[in-house]
């Protein structure tokens, strides 16, 4: 650790408190959320009898969903960081047996819906939820490797939360505006290049 | 079709008045064109979103690939009192190494480097410019938090750190002729604690060339005598050398 700071464990209202930033504190703050309770995985392989790949996939899910949830705040702290991120690991595990059994398990990478979609009205949802179901979401992944790395780095800052403003510094753009423009062409080149497939 | 993405990106941040909210609700009943875009707005959004969790996910398991191999809790406790023995025995090899064998320094170098430098302590709700070249840095992204450091020193923005920082990634990317610049700027400027002379030595150790061991050594010398940060370290090395 540079200029002689050591590095403490984090609290879990710390590790909360660094996933409600957005810079490197909370980059921090989700690799230390992934090692503190990093033990599940054993458990996911003595307790529900999954391979290791199969049980580190469901704890990292369970992260992944622990931080989005923190972030909304979804997590009321009723209970312990401890025994809610484990709540989620225990259904992702049964979730991931069920799929086991009935031989679904080829990919078991679930795309939650997307949180903007609640943003709609009922009606403007289901119409936007219809044509979502429609669309091949595969392409579309694939479609996003070949838009070009600038565009593949912007839109992803885009997706962790990095508003325009710090874009700006961290891909030298001028100003927001032109983060904003860069972005919205990125998605066009992304509907053309999908668009020529469909 | 930019104009709409515009429109639709509005709505989801949140820009639009109620009303404006309406009409967009409305519009999508009623425009199925419009809607297929905002549909594709969103697809757009989870699809990145994915390719974001994955790319989380690599990391993660990088982690555990790290961490791995020392938590398996069955199997120690199983074994602990040939574990314990072991532990012994390597210890005792490795102080032989350490304070009973030559140690070179490039082998305290490199040790430093990946003990001490790996990461740069982040101030906890900062998100300026140094705080992002210390995020960056500590995601690895060496050539990217250098752009940022030296934008930070050409620019007088907290000079003094952003010297030091673009020094250690600089020595980070083996630019050891860029690093030891920095460093000796950083050993000019007027500070309470001033690690330019110990970080110029540590890079002259990881450079290796001929003539550098003896300078890195007067350098830490320096160190020492004049009370510099890092003395400790420089004594303890000088010690060993």
């Amino acid at each position: 650790m540079v200029s002689g700071n050591i590095s403490p464990r984090l609290t879990e209202q710390e590790i909360a408190d660094g996933l409600m930033q957005s810079g490197t504190t909370r980059t921090r703050a989700e690799e230390q959320l992934f090692r503190q309770y990093d033990y599940f995985i054993k458990e996911g392989m003595r307790k529900y009898s999954l391979s290791e790949d199969e049980s580190f996939d469901a704890y990292s899910d369970t992260i992944l969903s622990a931080i989005q949830k923190i972030i909304n705040r979804s997590f009321e702290g009723r209970s312990s960081l401890k025994t809610w991120i484990f709540q989620i690991f225990h259904n992702k595990c049964v979730d991931l047996l069920r799929k086991k059994s009935t031989n679904k398990n080829s990919v078991h990478h679930t795309l939650e819906i997307t949180d903007l979609l609640h943003l709609l009205s009922d009606s403007a949802r289901s119409v936007v939820q219809r044509m979502m179901d429609n669309s091949d979401r595969a392409l579309l992944g694939q479609r996003l490797q070949e838009i070009g790395e600038q565009c593949r780095r912007l839109l992803l800052f885009w997706a962790d939360g990095y508003p325009d403003k710090e874009i700006v510094v961290l891909m030298e753009y001028k100003t927001a505006d032109v983060v904003k423009t860069s972005r919205l062409r990125c998605m066009e080149k992304l509907r053309q290049l999908y668009k020529s497939n469909t | 079709m930019l104009e709409h993405l515009g429109y639709i990106d509005s709505y989801f941040n949140k820009e639009l008045s109620a009303e404006e909210r309406r009409i967009f609700d409305q519009r999508i009943e009623q425009d199925p064109a419009f809607a297929e875009e905002v549909a594709f707005y969103l697809n757009a959004f989870d699809s990145v979103k994915a390719e974001l969790a994955s790319q989380k996910k690599a990391r993660f398991r990088e982690i555990y690939q790290e961490i791995r191999p020392a938590q398996r809790p069955g199997l120690v406790r199983r074994f602990w009192p040939y574990v314990s023995a072991a532990a012994v025995t390597i210890a005792l090899i490795f102080r032989f190494i350490v304070f009973g064998g030559g140690v070179t320094p490039l082998k305290l170098a490199e040790e430093y480097i990946h003990d001490k430098l790996d990461l740069i302590h982040p101030v906890m709700g900062n998100t300026d410019t140094l705080e992002l070249g210390k995020k960056l840095y500590n995601e690895g992204k060496y050539n990217e938090a250098l752009t940022l450091f030296e934008k930070l020193v050409e620019s007088n923005n907290s000079k003094d750190l952003a010297i030091e920082y673009a020094g250690i990634v600089s020595l980070r990317l083996e630019q050891y002729d860029k690093a030891i610049r920095y460093f000796t700027q950083l050993e000019n400027t007027r500070l309470k604690v001033n690690p330019g002379k110990f970080y110029h030595a540590l890079t002259l150790m990881k450079r290796n060339l001929p003539g550098d061991e003896v300078e890195a050594k007067k350098l830490l010398e320096d160190v020492i005598n004049d009370k510099l940060a890092r003395s400790d370290i420089a004594k303890e090395w000088l010690d060993k050398w």
